[in-house]
């Protein structure tokens, strides 16, 4: 009886415990829950938060090399770029109010004079000159230095010469003014693209006592201090978070919204995010929402969605020494049911493609008839080329993209349907990426996003010797140097045309579709339009109701 | 004893050393590097020559190991990864905290948890209570944690809104005690749940084991009272095994991290484990996989020295080895 009885009182004791410990998480509950409600209007402790939700992490911010689109992003929201692509393809002014050219090889770049790093000091010619030399510092080893390679006194990759400490073709004006030179001539537009987009200048002052050989892994590259966009960087997780305070001394104007986060979220996390309050707004191509979940983001009161810009696009990789007959690539491209795919699996949310030119690339020729589903054409152009059909091929796919994969099922049907016989093998980013890189494949399936105002570097990767697909043209490869050099848009236009034309008889490379990525923003933002391309040039207008 | 833990901790040097060179040398026979995920394929191969270069990449393979060896033994530098340039010591070391912390807390709830409800459901074999715990144990185990995790997010993150879906603090709010509290409750509550379920299992055995004992029917013969018979005859000879469980226990939450951080966007070692492996960042996985074979070494030495303090018969094996 007596044992009955302290065996009940340690077992009171134990409930009494654990009602502590519940009623102790239950008070908490109610604490987040008041900190929620009130996020959702301005946020906690009274601060203007807007949160960004994001699928890739921001690996390296390095501005000199960052890693990703994220990153990219972030960088450059700390350091303005000199001019950054909009929506409607133009360039608008960021670091640089202008850049202009006479000549199409010496370019003017004047700088915006009330630009300041955060510490008081005015952003100068000399920033930039100085950003370029680092740029162009093999020490360095930038993987954006090739970008650069245009200008005089560089080499073909974009490095400065051993022994050479200045850049021949940079001159400096005034204060706020510079001139580059081009080896070439060139575009206005293409200048703007390459150098214009992906110089991000840094402060001299604050890094002249650094080594170029330490910079990368010095700790002003991992948590910059002094800076001259928008927004500045309060903390970086890189898996989980970045968190940006407002510079309120920017020279396009304050920010109204005083904190900027992005966090990294799984895809399938942005909708439920959203919902709740606990994201405002995703970057279409940078927070990638999966297919599935369209509806349902489309559905939420709360937000309003904007439809992309069909950008990340699928290719076909295609080894040469296993298809080596154009025919068969041609008889491949007509196999796959890209409609089926773009109608059911996209929902509509994309477009079929089959070369390197979509619908929002100004550079499409009208003349070329798009490939469409045909296994019977697929079936004779085999039979003429004399397909082996009992080869079977492997066709290598990207995993972790629930839609991709789907897809590569029905292409491997259609495929085996018209006597290619394939198999399917998933592979990760890094894996996949060696065996093409090294031509150990048959067939490979990966996400592609050219830039639609200057795609010559994406195109000449592609067609020029030492791509992965083992292709050879010479005639693709001369249409290739003339585009280089040519600076008159309407025969870059015409040459691109007949490029298309060779691409669609080779079949180097077919394109598959291209997803339009959905971008959605919570209601109570103002001034923000998700989209891919100038996202932020406005950032610091955007408020909250 | 003394000995004893000299000498496990000198046998582990050796073990440590092979365990580095294994994943050193598993890790570069998987395809891809960080150059190729670093840089874009259109990449002027001069410029990823020169990334190599800068990265220590274009030296033979075992100078790469040796190199990364002398920094660890003369600097206990693991390098920088190779993808942010960040000092892997100081990656590793501000993930080590949040995953100590959940894993700490959710093994200390588990054991709270599943001792008591053990002992009593050996106890009351084939009560109501007992068959409850049973289930309960059961469902723990096998319900999987990320189907838990995303049930518990549906539940109190999204309808009921009461908890966060994510992270460990409000991004901007500088954290605090209870922001951190609100936000661990979730994959605490998963990572509990699995430990709880395993453990009352062992600890019901162990005590219906020990149940049957002579010593025990003796105690009882004594006169002695249930409670003393239970609490300090038969549960302290019961909890022995259960020390070596949770030695056990201590690198399935190691590698349980990985899925839970995941799901919860914890910020641990479990996530960086995991971008590190997909990208193919060297210098991080070496660092990762040292600390996690450290953790693993060092949970079985505790283990092994909890058991001998625990039982006195193995106190005794140990003098006599040590002597010999």
């Amino acid at each position: 009886m007596r044992a009955r009885g302290s065996k009940k009182v340690s077992l009171a004791i134990l409930i009494i415990a654990v009602l502590t410990i519940l009623s102790a998480c239950s008070g908490n509950n109610n604490a987040s829950t008041n900190a929620e409600g009130s996020a959702s209007q301005p946020a906690a402790g009274g601060k203007k938060t807007v949160n960004i939700g994001v699928t890739y992490a921001p690996s390296g911010i390095n501005p000199l090399a960052p890693v990703g689109l994220v990153s990219t992003y972030v960088a450059g929201l700390m350091y303005p770029p000199l001019m950054e692509i909009d929506s409607d393809l133009t360039y608008k002014p960021m670091l640089a109010d202008s850049i202009e050219t006479t000549d199409n090889a010496t370019f003017t770049v004047k700088l915006n004079e009330n630009a300041k790093w955060t510490d008081g000091t005015p952003v100068t010619a000399d920033d930039v000159i100085y950003t370029l030399k680092l740029m162009s510092n093999p020490a360095i080893a930038s993987n954006f230095a090739y970008i650069f390679a245009s200008l005089e006194g560089l080499d073909d990759a974009g490095y400065l010469p051993e022994g050479q400490s200045e850049i021949s073709g940079v001159a400096k004006v005034d204060d706020h003014t510079l001139t580059m030179k081009t080896k070439a001539p060139t575009t206005l537009d293409i200048f703007k693209d390459t150098i214009g987009r992906n110089l991000m200048t840094l402060p001299q002052a604050a890094l002249k006592d650094i080594a170029p050989e330490d910079l990368n892994k010095s700790d002003f590259m991992q948590k910059p201090t002094v800076t001259s966009g928008p927004y500045k960087l309060v903390d970086i997780d890189r898996d989980h978070y970045v968190t940006m305070e407002a510079n309120k001394d920017y020279f396009r104007g304050a920010p109204k919204i005083e904190q900027l986060n992005f966090k990294v979220l799984q895809g399938t996390a942005i909708a439920a995010q959203l919902q709740s309050g606990e994201i405002d707004m995703n970057i279409p191509s940078a927070g990638v929402i999966p297919i599935e979940d369209y509806e349902k983001v489309q559905g939420l009161g709360n937000v309003t969605t904007t439809e992309g810009t069909p950008l990340a696009t699928q290719y076909m990789y295609i080894n040469e020494k296993v298809v080596p007959d154009a025919k068969q690539r041609q008889a491949i491209s007509y196999a796959m049911n890209r409609e089926l795919i773009v109608e059911k699996l996209l929902k509509g949310a994309g477009e079929a493609v089959d070369g390197y030119f979509n619908s929002t690339s100004p550079y499409l020729s009208e003349n070329i008839k798009p490939v469409g589903y045909d296994p019977e054409k697929a079936k004779s152009l085999l039979q003429e080329s004399g397909w082996d059909s009992g080869k079977q091929l492997t066709m290598s796919v990207l995993s972790g993209d629930a839609t991709l994969e789907q897809a590569a099922q029905i292409i491997a049907e259609n495929l085996n349907a018209v006597g290619v016989k394939v198999n399917i093998q998933m592979l990760d980013l890094g894996t996949l990426l060696d065996k093409l890189v090294r031509m150990e494949y048959d067939l490979g399936i990966l996400t592609v996003s050219l830039t639609p105002i200057n795609p010559l570097p994406d195109i000449a990767y592609f067609l020029n010797e030492g791509n992965p697909n083992g292709y050879k043209n010479a005639e693709a490869e001369k249409l290739i140097a003339s585009i280089g050099a040519e600076v008159d848009e309407a025969k870059i236009k015409e040459s691109y045309g007949k490029l298309q034309e060779i691409i669609a008889q080779d079949v180097p490379m077919p394109s598959i579709y291209a997803t339009k990525a959905l971008g959605a923003v919570n209601n109570r933002v103002t001034g923000a339009t998700p989209k891919d391309f100038g996202m932020f040039i406005n950032v610091y207008e955007w408020d909250i109701k | 004893m003394y000995n004893y833990v000299m000498r496990r901790i000198l046998i582990a040097i050796p073990v440590l050393f092979g365990v580095t060179v294994i994943n050193f040398i598993i890790m570069k026979m998987a395809p891809g590097n960080p150059v190729d995920m670093l840089v874009n394929p259109k990449l002027p191969a001069a410029a990823a020559e020169a990334k190599r270069i800068e990265l220590g990449l274009d030296a033979p393979a075992y100078e790469q190991y040796w190199n990364w060896l002398r920094n660890l033994v003369l600097h206990g530098d693991l390098g920088y990864s190779m993808i942010t340039y960040e000092p892997v010591t100081r990656m590793i070391g501000e993930k080590l905290g949040p995953t100590l912390l959940l894993m700490g807390i959710s093994l200390a709830l588990g054991l709270a948890i599943a001792v008591p409800l053990g002992v009593i459901s050996a106890v009351r074999q084939y009560s109501k209570l007992d068959y409850a715990v049973v289930t309960l144990s059961f469902l723990g185990i096998s319900v999987p944690n990320f189907f838990l995790g995303l049930g518990l997010v549906y539940i109190f993150a999204l309808k009921l809104d009461w908890l966060p879906t994510s992270g460990m603090t409000e991004l901007g709010s500088g954290g605090g005690f209870a922001d951190v509290l609100t936000h661990l409750i979730l994959p605490c509550v998963v990572l509990t749940a699995n430990v709880t379920g395993r453990t009352i299992r062992y600890v019901r055995s162990s005590m219906l084991e020990i149940a049957g004992q002579d010593y025990l029917r003796t105690a009882r013969a004594k006169g002695l009272r249930e409670a003393l018979v239970v609490n300090k005859h038969a549960m302290r000879n019961a909890l022995i095994p259960i020390v070596t469980i949770l030695g056990m226990e201590i690198p399935i939450l190691f590698g349980g991290a990985v899925v839970i951080e995941q799901i919860f966007s914890w910020p641990g070692i479990g996530q960086l484990t995991l971008s590190s492996i997909m990208s193919r960042d060297y210098s991080t996985i070496m660092g990762l996989n040292l600390v996690a074979a450290v953790v693993v070494i060092f949970a079985n030495l505790l283990t092994d020295i909890v058991y001998a303090l625990a039982d006195p018969r193995i106190k005794h094996s140990y003098r006599g080895a040590a002597r010999s």
